[in-house]
This record gives C-alpha cells, structure tokens and sequence, in this order.
C-alpha cells in the first residue's frame, strides 16, 4: 500500500466513486477500482439514444483522419503554407492559434489535449444538448428544434452554430457559420467560413461512442474530409478546470528548445 | 490503453521519435503547468560536470489523472529516464507512452491516465 500524499488540488481526479471515497488518497486505489466497474458496466444495458457521459477520446483528443486529407484549393494551400512555414527550418509549429489561448474552434476542439467531452442531454430541456469541453473549458449548444440559425449581425462565430437531429440512433449534428480563420487540427490545416461541419455521434456499447466527422468546405478543399474520434466512457472521472491562461501558454513557448507541438495525433497522411 | 492515431506519420516533429535515449539525471524541477508539465534535471558528463536538460510530459490533468501531483519529483530526486530527444541535439526531450520511462526508487512511474498499473511510488 502506497502512503503517497495527495494534494488537494488534485483529490478531485481521485474520488471517483462513494466506494472508494474512503481510499482515495492512494492513486493506485484509483486503477484497482475502475477495472471491476467497467467489467460491470460492459454487461449492462444501455440505452443507446443516451448518449449522456463524459467521454474521452484518448491521448491528444483522439481526432484523426479517416482515408485520406483532401487536396486543398489554392488559398487554403496558401494558408496552409503559412501556417507550417517554422516546419522547415525549426521543425515545430508556433504560431497554433490556440497557443495564444485563442479559441480552437471545431473540429480542432477534438485535437486539443487530452480531456473529457461530456454531452449533456437535460430531461427539461429537450430542445437543446449541450457538449461540454474539458480542454478549454468551454461548451457548445446542439438545438434540437430545427430552430433557424439567429441574426447576429454577421459576425463569424468560432464554435459555429450547430443544428441537431436524430437518425435511428444516432445524433447527427450540422454545423455552420464558421469563422474564415480557423484550423481544422495541430498541424496547421485551415478552414473557410463556407465550412459545413457534420457530425453522427454513435454509442456502440455502455463503455463505447464513437464520433464520425465530415467536413464539407468547398472554398478550401476538393473533396469532403472525413475524421473520426473513438470515445471511452469515464463515468468515474471527475469533469476538471482547465483554463487556457495566456500568461501561461507565453512563458512556455519561451522554454528553450522544446515544443508546445504534440506529436502524436498528427492526422495521418 | 490510450490510442495513438497516426502519430508515426508526424515527420515535423522537434523530436526524433526513431530514438530512445535513457540517462540517469537528478531532478531539478517539475514545472506543473498547461499546456504540457516540464520536467527539468541535470546530467553529469564523464569528467562530472552538470548538463542541464528538460522533458516535455502530458498535460497536468493527464498526469494527475496517472496519479502524479507536482510534488511527485522535486528537486534533488535520483531519476532514470528514457526519453525522445530533441533533435537539434539540446539534450532536451519528450516523454511519449508507452516507451518512455521515469524510473524512480526502482520503479518506472506511471505515465498513462488510463493504466491499470502503478501509480508513482511514494516516497
């Protein structure tokens, strides 16, 4: 038995459920608990229009390429070029946006860090799912009652505006109203403000959800772009705080030789 | 186990991730901070002078998710670790699961959120 002290802030992460309330200052206790709580959790039944839970998509987010990265039309590849300039000669990217805490849009939201997604379906409020993003801290709302998108006076939003309906059991989200300068992921991919965002979210099993994307921007790119994300539910898991503070993320672009560049949910290429 | 969706196809990385290095180091600091925790420390060269280096790790809610605190290393910590170093041959270097280890007091400390193994040791 570990005696390992554990600091308040992070006890949080720890107290997962009231049965290991009493020991959870032990992290180790954390690993033995989930393991007989998922195996449970597996053989129970699911609904699978509840697509509720806090999920994680893994190592980075989980966001990757499904088949191959279309080819870009002239001013994405442009953008493109500008973005991943420092690639040739330092071998990293610092000019990602979402370094300066600038927000990261979507689906770049996916490929952000590891953290939870929870999705958010209220009883009393059928008329809207909110997706609740640990990364940034940050959420989306999902209107369900085929509402129009509102007059905002223009003005490009960096979440953009999302409709959602069901199709059997999956909810299908579409997504537009995008800004015209936002990346699609890490490596530097841009998007229009014509980008069409579709995503059908998917629970397999009680522990499973899968998240399947297609991008349609036909100011950026040939071909539509489909991604994918494999979600785990984390039902013990406790949701964090996790600011992107702007005096945070400057002081470590400054450190010497490393990168803020996570290399490894690169989309495939 | 975390998934690792096409991460070997990154070729623009600062890292070289065809190579593993392992040293022993002492702990100078762990800077527990977003977007990713840096651990510092300090090699010795063979005529015994300290080299500094850092580790570029996961985010702080994934390490504390695999049980770590900032209080988990702390300065003057015997350490061996086996990391990607950085290319431009700083000394610097990245801490990637799963082959990547932090072994302290004999034991590799865990770096996953989603093991089912040891969580760090205590000291």
């Amino acid at each position: 038995m570990f005696t390992m002290k554990v600091p308040q802030d992070i006890r949080k992460y720890l107290i997962i459920s009231a049965v290991a309330m009493s020991l959870a200052l032990a992290p180790i206790i954390v690993a033995q608990s989930v393991a007989p709580s998922a195996a449970a959790g597996k053989q129970a039944a699911f609904d699978p229009r509840d697509l509720s839970g806090q999920w994680s998509g893994g190592l980075g987010g989980g966001l990757h390429t499904v088949g191959k990265i279309p080819s870009m039309l002239p001013d994405a590849q442009a953008r493109f070029a500008a973005n991943t300039a420092e690639l040739k000669t330092t071998g990293v990217i610092t000019v990602d946006p979402t370094f300066g805490c600038e927000p990261p849009g979507v689906p770049r939201i996916y490929d952000l860090g590891s953290s939870l997604v929870e999705l958010y379906q209220a009883k009393d409020r059928p008329d809207r799912i909110f997706l609740f993003y640990e990364v940034i801290h940050t959420w989306r709302t999902i209107w369900m009652n085929n509402r129009s998108m509102p007059d905002n006076g223009g003005v490009p939003l960096a979440l953009g505006y999302s409709l959602g309906h069901w199709e059997g059991n999956d909810l299908v989200v579409d997504t537009t109203g995008f800004a015209d300068w936002g990346w699609i992921n890490r490596t530097g991919y841009p998007h229009s403000d014509a980008l069409h965002l579709v995503e059908r979210f998917h629970r397999m099993d009680r522990e499973h959800r899968r998240l399947d994307l297609t991008l349609n921007d036909p100011k950026a790119y040939a071909e539509p772009w489909k991604m994918a994300i494999d979600f785990v539910l984390k039902a013990d898991w406790d949701f964090a705080e996790s600011f992107c503070r702007p005096s945070e993320s400057s002081k470590f672009k400054r450190n010497g030789d490393l990168t803020a560049t996570d290399p490894n949910v690169a989309p495939t290429q | 186990m975390a998934s690792l969706p096409g991460f070997a196809h990154h070729g623009s990385s600062a890292y070289d991730f065809t190579k593993l290095i392992t040293a022993k180091a002492t702990v100078t600091s762990l800077d527990w901070g977003n977007p990713h925790c840096i651990l510092k420390f300090e090699t010795k060269d063979e005529i015994g002078v300290a080299i500094p280096g850092s580790l570029e790790m996961y985010n702080p809610l994934w390490m504390a998710r695999a049980g770590w605190s900032k209080e988990t290393l702390k300065a003057g910590d015997e350490i061996e670790i086996t990391f990607h170093p950085a290319k431009n041959g700083s000394g610097n270097g990245y801490i990637r699961i799963p082959e990547s280890k932090i072994v302290f007091h004999g034991r590799s400390l865990n770096l996953d959120e989603n093991a089912s193994g040891a969580a760090p040791e205590a000291k």
